[in-house]
């Protein structure tokens, strides 16, 4: 979840509670508010009937008092049961409004002039209820516009403080460790996010350190290994020119020989692996695809003849790419060659050239690795010990370099590569 | 023909050495810089292998004293470093060709020969042997006269074995030699031996002598009789 989306929450959450908890308080204590004074009205009212009895008449009279209608009754009665004021509700019906409404009634026993009367003065509770409810009414529309500032503010606040953080992570987001140039933060009017920049600097200066450190022995052990190996391959060579050895030694040679070569074609493939890691083809240029594609396809001419392999091409257009040259051309030989060396034989190969698309698409036996091990380093197939198994590898890499985006498919025995050229 | 060979691994400069000075060249090696420089001062030579990284300085170097003191020959590269840049560097100071470490004898062998033709006698050169004549330059092949029907690829090896011939070249040579890098040399055996017995049968057929030998567990030799 996100930070704003939680601080929002957070805060709706204790608003609604206060504003809700505060509502009900403040509408029954209003209300309370609201009876007792009704009440303390009637006793008034009582007292008022009680020193003036001759201005109301006997059988009940109908009365607006401040906008409220009051009725007044008083009745003779036999004996006085009670002598105290006596309150309760009930409803009357309403001369004007002309239906039943609510009202408070206050009903007295009293010796009124020698005669025993029952005086009973009602009031309307309409208004007092209007009032409650225009109350509430008010409060929620006020809780409501406190909640949208809340959000309002929220929202504010939050892009104002939280905003050089998030400049942050979009530099650590953009963070290569190839990159030569250093990275730079925004400066913050909070502490701590300075802090946390700071750390970030110092960070990324022992990361550059290490991997500066780490570039280095990779390149000289690279190349320290080609001398020793050369000697190795120089000195089998001129023992293969003896005469004199036998099957056993010859075969020894060999392994030596194909071993030396091995290590020294994965030297080889590391060392272009890791070069595309630190950057060192930035140099870029006009590549035409379809030449390029020609060219290898040439250069296994008499491959694709021996394995009696038809191969179609189907150029739809020219195309072509900015890029370096030499990583292009590494690239569609990797795919040209296992296009033909894992083909069936007289099966065949099938080169598409779309607009921004190369679709390469071969006959040959299922995988017999997983789909998602393909582009992985040292994945190689198990009836094929000796290959490296850094070919797609290479490709994936090239293709991740430029952002060109490599989809592998198969249908029907068919093995299908498509690069998107971005 | 005189070679001086600049590299500071003596193993590697005593076997290349070994296999330039059986092939009729006289060889002498500098191991440093400094004796480089010397012997360049002192004597003549035909072709010159430098190596670019030595203990006491730079093979690029060498190669521009070269270029000053008017050399006719040719000079060969030979280095561990296999960028574009450090190619274009290469070539560009002065160099004809540029090998990568680790290389097969048999392909420096066949590139000092490139070379000789190139440099020493301007293209011209054909190799002969007995009734068959290569062209190089041309990429022809002539029989008892007549022009041979080749594919690239099977020039490419005929004229690879005719360098190194009565040499036993391996099968991973031949591979490194007609494919080039980033070729798993694993797999290109089974197109070698099919190379092999196509440019066989094609020889044969026109009536030559059988000069490709099988070296059992090793790989061929071209053997001139």
């Amino acid at each position: 979840m996100k930070l704003l989306t939680k601080t929002t929450l957070f805060f709706l959450t204790i608003a609604l509670f206060v504003l809700f908890g505060g509502g009900i308080v403040f509408y029954f204590s209003f209300r309370y508010m609201m009876n007792h004074e009704v009440k303390r009205e009637l006793i008034t009212e009582m007292h008022e009937v009680i020193l003036h009895p001759s201005r109301y008449n006997i059988i009940g009279i109908d009365s607006i008092v401040f906008d409220l209608p009051v009725h007044y009754q008083i009745l003779p009665i036999k004996d006085i049961h009670n002598s105290k004021f006596v309150f309760s509700d009930t409803l009357l019906l309403d001369n004007i409004m002309g239906r039943y409404q609510a009202y408070r009634m206050l009903s007295y026993e009293t010796n009124l002039g020698g005669k025993f009367v029952r005086i009973t003065i009602s009031k309307s509770l309409l208004v007092s209820d209007e009032l409650v409810e225009y109350v509430a009414f008010v409060t929620l529309a006020l809780s409501l516009i406190l909640l949208l500032f809340i959000i309002g503010f929220n929202n504010y606040f939050f892009s104002r403080i939280w905003g050089n953080f998030f400049k942050t992570i979009d530099v650590i987001k953009d963070y290569s460790i190839s990159d030569t140039e250093g990275i730079t933060f925004t400066e913050s009017e909070i502490t701590e996010f300075n802090q946390l920049n700071q750390v970030f600097e110092k960070m990324h200066e022992r990361i550059k350190q290490d991997y500066q450190n780490l570039k280095e022995f990779i390149e000289n052990i690279s190349h320290e290994i080609q001398n020793p190996l050369a000697i190795i391959k120089s000195r089998v060579d001129l023992l293969q020119q003896n005469e004199n050895i036998d099957k056993l030694q010859a075969e020894l040679i060999q392994s030596i020989q194909g071993s030396a070569i091995r290590l020294s074609n994965l030297n080889k493939s590391l060392i272009l692996l890791s070069k595309i890691d630190n950057n060192q083809f930035s140099e870029r240029e006009e590549v035409d695809i379809v030449e390029n594609i020609n060219f290898h396809l040439d250069n296994f001419e008499d491959i694709i003849q021996s394995k009696n392999i038809s191969v179609h091409k189907n150029y739809k257009n020219p195309l072509v790419v900015w890029a370096d040259s030499n990583l292009v051309s590494v690239m569609l030989l990797n795919l040209l060659k296992n296009s033909i060396y894992h083909n069936l034989p007289s099966g065949t190969v099938e080169v598409i050239v779309e607009p921004k698309l190369l679709t390469i698409k071969n006959s040959g036996k299922k995988l017999d690795i997983s789909q998602e091990d393909l582009f992985k380093r040292f994945t190689k197939s198990s009836n094929r010990p000796d290959s490296l198994g850094l070919g797609l590898a290479i490709v994936k890499k090239i293709c991740d370099y430029y952002h060109f985006s490599i989809q592998y498919s198969c249908q029907d025995n068919f093995h299908i590569i498509t690069i998107i050229f971005i | 023909m005189k070679i001086l060979i600049v590299e500071d691994e003596i193993e590697l400069s005593e076997s290349i050495v070994s296999y330039l000075k059986s092939e009729g060249y006289l060889c002498e090696h500098a191991l440093t810089y400094d004796s480089a420089i010397d012997k360049i001062s002192l004597y003549e030579y035909d072709i010159i292998l430098v190596d670019l990284n030595l203990p006491d300085g730079n093979g690029i170097q060498i190669i521009r004293k070269l270029k000053e003191s008017d050399f006719k020959g040719g000079i060969i590269i030979t280095s561990a470093r296999d960028t574009l840049d450090d190619r274009i560097l290469g070539l560009n100071s002065g160099a004809d060709d540029y090998l990568i470490k680790p290389f097969h004898l048999a392909e420096l062998n066949a590139r000092i020969k490139s070379l000789t033709r190139r440099v020493l006698f301007k293209g011209g050169n054909t190799i002969t042997l007995n009734e068959i004549i290569i062209k190089p330059d041309a990429h022809e092949v002539y029989i008892k006269g007549k022009l041979m029907d080749l594919t690239k690829k099977e020039f490419a090896l005929l004229l690879f074995l005719a360098t190194n011939k009565d040499r036993v070249l391996s099968k991973e040579s031949i591979a490194e030699h007609l494919w080039g890098d980033y070729i798993d040399s694993a797999d290109s055996f089974d197109f070698v031996y099919a190379h092999i017995k196509n440019l066989r049968k094609k020889l044969i057929e026109k009536g030559v002598g059988n000069y490709l030998q099988t070296v059992y567990g090793v790989g061929y030799k071209f053997v001139e009789k």
